[in-house]
């Protein structure tokens, strides 16, 4: 018998001591800020939008922390950056204002932006004052992104954008959105060519509506963004025209395999805890393990994806994995909660209130920032099955 | 030699000796109930078993993060032999001052929930263990009340009229022997909590193996769907077995790095009882997905995965015997979920982040 092949690299990490001390000061800011009022809802997490906490965390020196200092950033590392989103996520802050804008907005401006692109919008992301938001998915383009017919022409000093993009969270209230469209006609020879990803400003551009889509929870967060005759200058193409395939697919490991993908509604397990404090019923200890169990797993495999970034690498395998896994986890959650609580007749209102919110807003999980399918597709490919 | 250099060549002679115990007529020699001798003398000519003791003593003084990583070798070679009780009992006993016998031990510790008591000198209860009559044994009994835990060693014959145990086979095949009641002196006085390092280390071993077995799993699986062809294409190429091959991955990466970290907690502790949570947490997700991992294996092998002949149930009803050693995914959990219940609202997110 041959030895076993590895179709996997989960390179084990362990975080450096010296992100102790960042975890101990960001907890003790968000502890302070809670108590102080800054913001009071746990549940929100990376979708609640609190200028004010995203303003002093960029204060405080904990976002743009891969950053070169150059852009107001703080050289640290992809572990650093790691401690930093699961200690906001753990905690339920809302960081929807500067959320997207950290994680890959600022890395992708960074990778493929000009010089002058990198001064005006870095600095103000590690600041926490600029909000980025996501033109991926249009009406007809969903998991099949490079269908994508929203497409920019070009006009004197710049570009013509027209089309729609939908799904778009935070769009009512970022001052960005870096819109994937078509700058060249549909080759269908080559279905990713043609596309490039350019930087709107949504506050001062005209041609542009903004219409709210309320999800099934009733909560607005996703909108569909209608680009009318929309004018971009030249100077906010990102990147090479007819490379945004190459550019978008770069974010991926970024977006996919970040705590968010696990920790989202950790505040319904605090709750479920909270609630408990101690019961003799085997049931509900074997559940609730059963749920730890695999979030500390999924947490080592997360923490090994951003070493794996630290070293330059971009493990899009591996962040597929821990995303589908993850969010799949993630769905559970609620229902082990619900049942637990079943069992154990608990009827604490303001329990029942958290877990039929998450309830409503697990559906999201598996397909935001790529469906359970789509991803498959990638761990498949990665596989050598296609 | 570097301790990279030597890992390296540790797994490949592990690699090397283990694909002999991989030989169908050997494996099923081990299903008709007979103790691979052969095998076993090779390994230890070659100083696999005694790896962990120090070099006066004709170890190799190997650390155990090495070690797990020859377990999970062992794992993917579906190893018929108790290598990991041996590293765990040379372990014990050498912590004990005692100099470990030659040749194979198994460990009798009773079941997580009923363990052998240590009380008053004497050892008492009732237990499992591999290998009756092939293995030498230790017994390890936990003691009542913050008393010292203890052990004691027999050889393997002693063993066999000492404790009568009655025969039986494990899923994977092996024989197992339960011993209703044991009643015998415990020879070596060990601290308090010798009992539950041992168990913790025992599951730990044993997540190791289920990571290597399932990750030949996968790898039989990856190579059957890209060789089997129905409608004119490989299997693989349909959707639908991709999707299950790729949440199998997701399974199957997650107890590998469970497993993994959860050796580098216990290896980093000075206290083992600080890898607890970490080395429950890995045995709860190990035993808690061989069944989903070894159900998708033999839904994509189909019928031919189902044959004795196949390599496959090798690995799968290792996977069915493994998740119950030493700790099923009912006790770990229950392990795991206290401790969370413990820590509360505000603890649980310092206790899941502390490693």
């Amino acid at each position: 018998m041959r030895a076993p092949q590895s179709h996997l690299r989960f390179a084990p990490a362990r975080l450096p001591e010296e992100t102790a001390e960042l975890r101990a000061d960001l907890r003790a800011l968000l502890e302070r800020e809670h108590r102080a009022g800054t913001w009071e809802d746990r549940g929100k997490s990376w979708n609640g939008h609190c200028p004010e906490l995203s303003r002093k965390l960029g204060e405080a020196g904990f976002l743009g922390l891969t950053f070169p200092k150059q852009y107001g950033g703080h050289e640290r590392t992809q572990l650093d950056r790691y401690v930093v989103t699961e200690e906001l996520l753990a905690a339920g802050a809302p960081t929807a204002a500067h959320w997207v804008a950290d994680r890959q907005s600022g890395p992708l401006i960074l990778r493929f932006g000009s010089d002058e692109q990198k001064e005006r919008f870095v600095p103000p992301i590690a600041r926490g004052e600029s909000c980025f938001c996501i033109g991926m998915s249009e009406p007809d383009s969903g998991s099949d992104l490079a269908s994508l017919a929203c497409r920019a022409t070009r006009v004197d000093g710049g570009w013509s954008l027209s089309g729609t993009k939908i799904w778009t969270s935070n769009a009512h209230f970022a001052d960005y959105c870096i819109v994937c469209c078509r700058t060249e006609a549909k080759d269908d020879g080559n279905r990713h060519a043609g596309l490039s990803q350019v930087i709107v400003d949504l506050k001062g551009s005209t041609g542009i509506t903004v219409r709210p889509i309320l999800n099934l929870g009733g909560l607005h967060e996703f909108n569909e963004v209608v680009f009318d005759d929309c004018f971009v200058p030249d100077d906010c193409l990102l990147g090479e025209p007819g490379d945004g395939w190459h550019q978008v697919t770069s974010e991926l490991a970024y977006e996919r395999s970040g705590p968010e993908r696990f920790l989202t509604n950790f505040h319904v397990l605090r709750a479920l805890v909270g609630v408990l404090s101690q019961s003799d019923r085997e049931s509900t200890r074997r559940l609730v393990g059963s749920l730890l169990s695999r979030l500390w797993a999924l947490r080592q495999a997360s923490i090994s994806v951003a070493g794996m970034l630290q070293a330059g690498e971009l493990p899009n395998v591996e962040a597929s994995l821990v995303k589908d896994v993850g969010t799949a986890l993630q769905q559970e959650l609620p229902e082990i909660a619900r049942a637990v609580a079943l069992d154990e007749q608990i009827d604490d209102v303001a329990f029942w209130e958290v877990v039929h919110h998450a309830t409503m807003l697990a559906p999201a999980y598996t397909i935001q920032g790529g469906t359970t399918e789509i991803l498959r597709g990638i761990i498949a490919r990665g596989l050598r099955l296609r | 030699m570097s301790s990279d250099r030597l890992r390296t060549l540790l797994l490949e002679t592990s690699s090397r000796l283990f694909a002999q115990a991989g030989e169908p007529e050997l494996q099923e020699s081990v299903d008709a109930g007979s103790f691979p001798a052969e095998v076993w003398a090779e390994i230890e000519d070659n100083g696999l078993p005694t790896a962990l003791l120090p070099a006066e003593r004709g170890g190799a003084d190997l650390p155990w993060p090495d070690a797990l990583a020859i377990l999970r070798m062992a794992g993917a070679y579906a190893l018929p032999l108790p290598l990991a009780e041996t590293f765990v009992a040379h372990d014990l006993l050498h912590g004990a001052g005692v100099e470990p016998p030659e040749g194979p031990i198994c460990l009798a510790l009773g079941a997580p929930r009923s363990p052998i008591r240590h009380r008053g000198g004497s050892l008492s209860g009732s237990f499992s263990c591999l290998w009756p009559g092939s293995a030498h044994l230790l017994l390890v009994g936990r003691g009542e009340d913050g008393d010292s835990d203890g052990a004691t060693l027999l050889e393997a014959q002693e063993a066999i009229s000492r404790t009568s145990p009655t025969p039986a086979q494990n899923a994977a095949g092996e024989p197992v022997g339960h011993c209703a009641s044991v009643q015998t002196e415990a020879v070596h006085e060990l601290p308090p909590g010798t009992w539950r390092s041992t168990l913790e280390l025992c599951a730990l071993s044993r997540a190791m193996m289920i990571a290597g077995a399932m990750e030949r799993i996968l790898d039989l699986t990856i190579e059957h769907v890209q060789g089997r062809e129905q409608f004119g294409r490989p299997i693989g190429r349909f959707q639908a077995v991709q999707q299950q091959v790729a949440e199998m991955t997701g399974h199957v990466a997650l107890v590998g790095v469970a497993a993994e970290a959860a050796g580098a907690a216990r290896a980093a502790a000075t206290d083992p009882r600080d890898a607890s949570f970490e080395c429950a947490s890995a045995k709860a997700c190990a035993s808690e997905l061989a069944g989903p991992v070894a159900r998708t294996a033999h839904q994509l092998h189909a019928a031919i995965g189902f044959t004795r002949e196949h390599v496959l149930q090798r690995f799968t009803r290792r996977l069915w015997t493994w998740r119950d050693d030493f700790g099923d995914e009912s006790f770990w959990q229950q392990q795991v979920g206290a401790a969370g219940l413990a820590a509360g609202s505000d603890g649980l997110w310092p206790l899941l982040s502390r490693s």
